[in-house]
């Protein structure tokens, strides 16, 4: 080929020529860089209904997801808890707003691993069990047909609630219904009490004949929601995770400077009357990140919760026992640590 | 010309430009044709997904105890990645249920984000299942109308007329489809570029070494220039047939070249300067050629002159003519080119390294296509001839014993400053003088004597001359002095100097001489002869009177 290069080389345009070669080449490199670039996907979470977990909404509607960097984050709504775990087991979402009762059946299983990583509220009074007004103490619930989701937060209310009038579970006729259905199973007579949350607990209470027999102001810290994640989405994206917490913190601000349009979206998400979020918000307390900073500390308050509610979960039927993960495992502060004040 | 400057100047460098420009072309269309193809499967995928959806909603619809367990079902599908949104609309336009919450017993104008009005419009236009693409947002949309059968809900049975809008995320697809984009331009561009490396190598091997041999035998590169057989068996004819032709070309320039040097060879040797040379009317001639016989012309070593013989020729010739012959040059130059262009002849001194020499130049006009007009001519130098002529002259003109004027050189000086003396009205006076018996000098001392006395004579006559005088010998003993711009008192002075010079002189044979002269200015309209008569008459005078004596009147 040493007269092809002679020709060529030895001709005035070969510089030309190797800026064509060189236009390929740089081509190829483009066409290499669209095939192979990843389309940033915004971050899932699924939410029920419960207020405490629409701020997300918040960070959503008014852009701050994007403001602290993230590609956007889609909320994917559920019925229930139960449901919201369903969509992460079947990993349709990244995070799920629940409690430590979620965490703990999530990690019970054999599918993905769960993390929690903020703390979101702490229950002081929206956790309740309700009855039809004939059992007017918790000891007479014995004869009742209580019905509460399996395996969700409302196990964990109703062990409280064993707890301080010294039930035993075992005495308990307990009917697994997601929160959704309990409405239904007043009126048909299917059930007599009921282990709930709003929004369905003030529909519960709008009924004449159904009253509040236990909250949780009367057991401190007893529900606390958190943010669950997935353990992979912690250690592939922390930044993800932490500008997520970022535009959640800003949410919390935000709603502080005007609570009435934050009302506005948070019943809108909720899908509650405002009057209706007006009565439930005296019983969520929002965490910000800095007054949650001792609850992740060993020892602290969302690690004994969590090991009472291991527990407390292994008692129920129609729970499957936990496994492998421990305690401390489950709580992942990584987060928290990176965005806390120290 | 800004094609002609990108557009490489070989043959292969244009074959290169020609293959990457074809290439590149094909891989797009190849590309958008499989845009076209894949984009449209990756909607028509996306939509049928979307149908199959939103008939399993409407069998929801069907089945569904309760709205609110309608609702979960509703959510629990949407949470589906692939699905951005369910909506179950009633008849008058509100949103009944929904994937979310907050949509729900709204307006569908009052929905942000996304138009659901408009995909409502649609489905009610539509008969059955619908599905149909929203490019806005890269998603499929089935809409379905809501024609219960035998709905376990009573709910829902109030739904009938209404509609199921379901909203596809086909990012998914579309992502697909350009991955099957991406792969077939790059199994296109790779087919294509091994395509053009295998036809370039084909050219290279059968065309472009063959072509290069021949490019560099014509540019004379070639070590084979007789050895046509160079090219292969193989080599195409017309390759061929263009090797042949190139060397016959080539023999043709060798034949040339040697004429063209036994040419120059011949202007070199010959005698003198062949030159051409280009006279433009606005100035600035040069010469075009000019042989090496230059160098000796001009006195110059060859060997000291490093430099073009044309430059040196137009560098050093002109600034060499004399002053006094440059004026003749050029109007011998002016004259040739005057009209008609007429031959140029001219003879001038230069100064050369060995001294002033003598040239004469003859050139001849030449037609040419070129501006200006040439002229092909010879330079000699001729200053052996020019001495010779010089020396004839001087023979003619001089006496050989004394070295004065003849009657033959006086005559024309008579004649011209007698004419200018009557044309500018100017004195000129003449003196005759004669030696006194100088018959018996020469009998009594010998001729010998007698010719060292007149030479004598003539050295001290001609130190009381002028530059402007002249002085012949007459004739025996006679001379004539020619005074310009001289009265009779002033010619009388000359005279009667002269004569005391020479009567106080010594001589060779020891005896005094005396001289009797004769003076005479100029009369208007006096001729040669007539001034010549009366300074004659008045020598005569002069000897009639006792000799040894100037007569002026």
């Amino acid at each position: 080929m040493s007269g092809f290069a002679a020709l060529v080389e030895g001709s005035v345009y070969w510089p030309v020529l190797r800026g064509v070669r060189r236009g390929v080449f740089l081509s190829l490199f483009v066409l290499l860089g669209g095939c192979e670039r990843p389309e940033p996907e915004p971050l899932r979470i699924a939410v029920n209904a419960w207020p405490g977990y629409q701020y997300f909404a918040i960070a959503q509607e008014q852009g701050f997801a994007e403001q602290a960097g993230l590609p956007g984050i889609r909320l994917v709504e559920t019925a229930s808890l139960a449901d919201s775990v369903r969509a992460f087991e079947r990993h349709q979402v990244d995070l799920i707003g629940g409690t430590l009762a979620e965490l703990v059946r999530i990690n019970s299983g054999d599918g993905r691993e769960a993390r929690a990583v903020l703390a979101l509220n702490r229950s002081v009074g929206a956790d309740m069990i309700v009855a039809r007004d004939r059992f007017e103490t918790l000891g007479s619930l014995r004869s009742a047909r209580l019905a509460l989701e399996p395996g969700s937060v409302n196990a964990l209310v109703l062990a409280a609630a064993a707890r301080r009038a010294e039930l035993d579970l075992g005495e308990l006729t307990l009917v697994s219904m997601p929160q959704s259905e309990m409405e239904r199973g007043f009126v048909e007579g299917e059930i007599d009490a009921a282990v709930t949350y709003p929004p369905v607990s003030g529909q519960l209470l709008d009924r004449p004949d159904i009253h509040r027999l236990f909250d949780t102001r009367q057991v401190s810290d007893a529900v606390i929601d958190i943010l669950i994640a997935d353990k992979s989405v912690i250690e592939t994206s922390p930044e993800d995770l932490q500008a997520l917490v970022t535009a959640y913190e800003r949410s919390l601000d935000w709603s502080r400077e005007y609570p009435e349009k934050s009302r506005r979206i948070i019943a809108r998400h909720a899908g509650m009357e405002r009057e209706a979020l007006i009565d439930v918000e005296s019983s969520i307390e929002m965490l910000s990140i800095s007054g949650q900073k001792a609850m992740w500390e060993p020892g602290g308050v969302l690690a004994r919760d969590l090991e009472g509610a291991m527990r407390v979960l292994g008692q129920i039927p129609d729970i499957r026992g936990t496994n492998t993960s421990s305690a401390p495992g489950m709580l992942d502060a990584s987060v928290i640590n990176a965005l806390a004040p120290p | 010309m800004m094609a002609g400057r990108f557009m490489p100047v070989t043959l292969t460098g244009r074959f290169m430009v020609l293959t990457l420009a074809i290439a590149a072309l094909s891989v797009v269309i190849i590309g958008s044709l499989s845009y076209s193809h894949n984009i449209l499967d990756a909607r028509k995928a996306a939509k049928g997904a979307a149908v199959d959806r939103i008939l399993t909603v409407i069998d929801a619809t069907e089945t569904a105890a309760t709205t609110r367990s309608l609702s979960r079902f509703i959510l629990s599908t949407a949470a589906q990645p692939a699905i951005s949104a369910i909506v179950v609309i009633a008849p008058d336009g509100q949103v009944a249920l929904s994937s979310r919450r907050a949509w729900q017993d709204r307006a569908l104008e009052a929905i942000p984000g996304i138009p659901l009005a408009e995909w409502f419009e649609v489905g009610k236009e539509a008969t059955g299942v619908h599905a149909f693409w929203d490019e806005g947002f890269a998603r499929a949309v089935a809409v379905a109308p809501l024609d219960p059968v035998n709905p376990a809900s009573r709910l829902v049975e109030s739904l009938a007329g209404g509609q199921v809008v379901l909203s596809m995320d086909a990012n998914g697809y579309v992502d697909t489809a350009w991955s099957s984009v991406w792969f077939d331009v790059f199994w296109m561009s790779g087919l294509l570029l091994v395509t053009m490396a295998l036809l370039t190598g084909i050219l290279q091997w059968r065309v472009v070494s063959a072509l290069e041999a021949l490019y560099h035998r014509a540019r004379g590169q070639s070590v084979a220039a007789d050895h046509p057989s160079a090219l292969r068996d193989s080599t195409p004819l017309e390759v061929k047939t263009l090797g042949r032709a190139i060397d016959e070309l080539e023999q043709t320039r060798t034949a040339l070249n040697a004429e063209k040097q036994r040419l120059s060879n011949i202007a070199d040797t010959i005698p003198g300067v062949v030159y051409e040379y280009r006279h433009f009317e606005e100035g600035g001639d040069v010469f075009t050629h000019i042989s090496a016989g230059i160098l000796p012309l001009l006195g110059s070593d060859p060997g000291t002159v490093n430099t073009d013989l044309v430059d040196y020729a137009n560098r050093e010739l002109w600034p060499r003519i004399l002053p006094t012959d440059l004026d003749r040059v050029i109007e011998a130059t002016q004259r040739a080119n005057e009209g008609v262009p007429t031959e140029w002849q001219a003879e001038f001194r230069i100064q050369t390294d060995r001294g002033i020499r003598w040239l004469s130049g003859h050139a001849m006009p030449v037609d040419d296509d070129e501006p200006g007009q040439l002229f092909r001519g010879v330079l000699l130098d001729i200053t052996a001839r020019k001495t010779l002529e010089e020396r004839l002259e001087r023979a003619a003109t001089s006496d050989p014993l004394t070295g004065a004027l003849n009657r033959a050189g006086i005559t024309p000086q008579l004649d011209r400053l007698i004419s200018a003396a009557h044309r500018q009205q100017d004195a000129l006076s003449v003196v005759m003088f004669d030696v006194d018996r100088f018959k018996s000098v020469n009998d009594t001392y010998g001729h010998a004597l007698g010719d060292l006395a007149l030479q004598r004579v003539v050295a001290l006559a001609k130190d009381r001359l002028r530059g402007s005088d002249s002085l012949a010998r007459w004739g025996g003993e006679e001379f004539l002095i020619l005074l310009p711009a001289t009265r009779l008192d002033g010619a009388v002075g000359v005279a009667e100097a002269i004569r005391r010079e020479i009567g106080q002189a010594d001589f060779p044979h020891a005896r005094p001489l005396t001289i009797s002269a004769g003076a005479a200015e100029l009369a208007s309209d006096e001729d040669v002869d007539g001034l010549l008569q009366r300074v004659d008459n008045r020598l005569y005078q002069a000897k009639a009177q006792g000799r040894d004596r100037v007569v002026g009147r």
